[in-house]
């Protein structure tokens, strides 16, 4: 029976993965131009969900390491050459590197030290490449001109960029999958359940932890690359944005913190919200906050464990 | 005064000055801290709505934005006491992960609203005092930010008499440091968290009379002043009221001392570089609690 089950879910799966990459054949290109935004959204919000779903650690600054992914491929084609696949390579690097040091200075301590710190990080990014106009083009931001040439990441048609923000989504997803059946997952979610219990089994809070900030950051960086090229202009204040981490975590909350599916389900839910609110409701600006702001706190409120969770309960299934 | 002295200590007036509008958040943001225990992500909305009150009152019913710290103070008092009622009471206990991502929900909300109802037009009210200011030897003050000054030197010395020699006051220490045994000594602590958030609500809202007279107000004045607030309070002690106002004090001299000497576009990034060097050697601040490691 189990196994029947099993194999149900895997033909669904498989079916609906089929549907998704035979879509391009069928959609407008501004259908998968959102499809694309949708994807890269939903993307960070798996890695967003890794550190503060899993280990329980808010971040409100995961523009940061999409900031990084960008930048550092920008800047290594435009001054080296060096091709935005290898830069892409580098921005992960670069992005796991702040993420070691910033989960080494602030997961230590408890509070909202690390949540502090996260907002702050995006402040300090913004205004540092705002500020060395000389490299970074301040805040007129650097615009990418290419040709049709793959190995350089640029392409005029939408569709191989579907496929390549496919890819990093069905790898960020793979990674969660796979932590949420390692030992790491015990030890995070046992973390961000009781802290004291945790450590006095023996589990290395800080070590953990900080694993978990910087796998996150690496899924979030290669979505900076990708979308660079795909919008193929990039500013300080479009890269390192609090609003925007705050929408990514906003995704995450609502869809549910710490289950798989919860951040792909709220980054599908408020980006086709986004969308019919700018097509519809355009002349009521700031209705979108009004919503998420209700949004947010009756999710708090009234479902904690988001909406996947809420409806995994009500059927009564296993978390 | 020889030049070069002149200017270093316009500067570092300046920065007083700064300070004391970063004070007006940051002393109820750790008055609210202190004893409810939740960070208040949406302090900064709190003010920016009770600059849009004082606005409205001078525009429509030409009250003077002075007189208007009166009745703003008793609508933000009880606007605090309704919101704490609803949604906050809520998630008090529950954790940093609830408390932040409701409060940041109600700072989202109120930013929606205003941009719904006042768009994002910058508005801002001239009285004649506006641009009055006092020069002590070639170094200039404004009146309006004097008074910002003052006023949070003086609220903060009333909230320490408050605290101090009330018997609320007292009860109110008495929740900040021990929850349960307040309530075995028969202290009502769901009252005591009623009144904490409310007055932190005051403490914020009723200035903005005063910064109405000299800074614009609009949907994200709120956001501008919040993140200075956070570094001010880790500065000067999560909890700690007194270190939020002397904290406040610290980070404005650095930030207007970095503005002029190093550059007005980094000063940002400097302010939040002490904040790393604060997480990185006193996590605990000037006055804080030790903070518990992981």
């Amino acid at each position: 029976m189990e196994l029947r089950r099993g194999t149900r879910n895997i033909v669904v799966i498989l079916l609906f993965l089929a549907v998704i990459a035979a879509l391009p054949g069928f959609i407008s290109s501004y259908l998968l131009r959102i499809l694309i935004l949708t994807f890269f959204n939903a993307t960070i919000a798996v890695a967003w969900n890794i550190i503060s779903g899993y280990a329980k650690e808010l971040s409100l600054g995961h523009s940061v390491f999409f900031g990084i992914g960008a930048y550092t491929s920008a800047m290594l084609y435009l001054y080296y050459g060096v091709s935005p696949i290898a830069g892409l390579f580098v921005g992960m690097a670069l992005s796991a590197l702040l993420a070691a040091l910033v989960g080494l200075l602030t997961l230590r301590l408890v509070g909202t030290f690390f949540t502090l710190m996260t907002l702050a990080l995006v402040e300090i990014f913004r205004v540092t490449f705002l500020y060395f106009k000389d490299i970074t083009h301040g805040a007129l931001g650097i615009i990418f001109i290419g040709k049709d040439d793959p190995f350089n990441l640029f392409f005029t048609s939408p569709t191989p960029f579907y496929y390549l923000a496919l890819a990093l989504l069905l790898i960020a997803v793979g990674v969660s999958f796979l932590i949420e059946r390692s030992k790491i997952y015990y030890y995070l979610v046992a973390i961000g359940d009781d802290l004291l219990a945790s450590r006095s089994v023996g589990i290395n809070v800080l070590k953990y932890k900080t694993y978990a900030l910087i796998l996150s950051a690496i899924l979030t960086a290669p979505v900076g690359t990708l979308y660079s090229q795909f919008i193929l202009y990039i500013t300080p204040d479009g890269m390192f944005s609090i609003p925007y981490s705050i929408k990514i975590a906003v995704m995450g909350m609502i869809g549910g913190a710490g289950l798989l599916l919860g951040p792909l389900v709220g980054s599908v839910i408020l980006t086709i919200l986004e969308l019919l609110l700018t097509s519809y409701l355009s002349e009521f600006f700031g209705l979108n906050l009004v919503i998420y702001g209700v949004l947010l706190v009756v999710t708090i409120l009234y479902m904690p464990e988001g909406i996947i969770g809420y409806l995994r309960k009500k059927m009564g299934g296993k978390k | 005064m020889p030049g070069f002295l002149v200017d270093l200590t316009q500067n570092i007036v300046n920065g007083i000055m700064l300070g004391g509008i970063y004070a007006l958040l940051a002393v109820g943001l750790n008055i609210i801290f202190g004893v409810v225990k939740v960070v208040n992500f949406a302090q900064g909305e709190y003010m920016m709505l009770a600059m849009y009150a004082s606005y409205w009152l001078f525009t429509l019913l030409h009250i003077d934005p002075l007189l208007s710290i009166i009745p703003v103070s008793i609508m933000f008092f009880a606007f605090g006491w309704l919101t704490f009622r609803f949604p906050v009471k809520n998630v008090v206990g529950k954790g940093d992960y609830a408390q932040i991502a409701l409060t940041m929900g109600l700072s989202t909300f109120f930013i929606g609203i205003s941009q719904l109802l006042w768009k994002t037009d910058y508005r801002g009210i001239f009285v004649p005092y506006s641009v009055w200011g006092v020069d002590l030897g070639g170094v200039k003050i404004g009146v309006p930010q004097l008074l910002a000054l003052v006023y949070s030197v003086v609220s903060t010395i009333i909230l320490d008499q408050f605290l101090t020699r009330t018997d609320t006051g007292r009860a109110m220490l008495a929740v900040a440091q021990d929850e349960i045994a307040s309530r075995i000594v028969g202290i009502n602590v769901e009252r005591i968290y009623y009144l904490a958030w409310s007055i932190g609500i005051l403490l914020t809202s009723a200035s903005a009379g005063i910064l109405i007279t000299f800074l614009y107000v609009h949907p994200n004045v709120g956001q501008q002043f919040i993140l200075y607030a956070f570094v001010v309070i880790v500065l000067g002690g999560m909890g700690s009221y007194r270190g939020a106002l002397i904290g406040s004090f610290i980070l404005g001299i650095v930030q207007s001392l970095a503005t002029i000497y190093i550059s007005a576009d980094l000063s940002i990034a400097i302010v939040y570089t002490v904040f790393v060097l604060l997480l990185l050697f006193k996590p605990s601040g000037l006055f804080g609690k030790r903070v518990v490691r992981a």
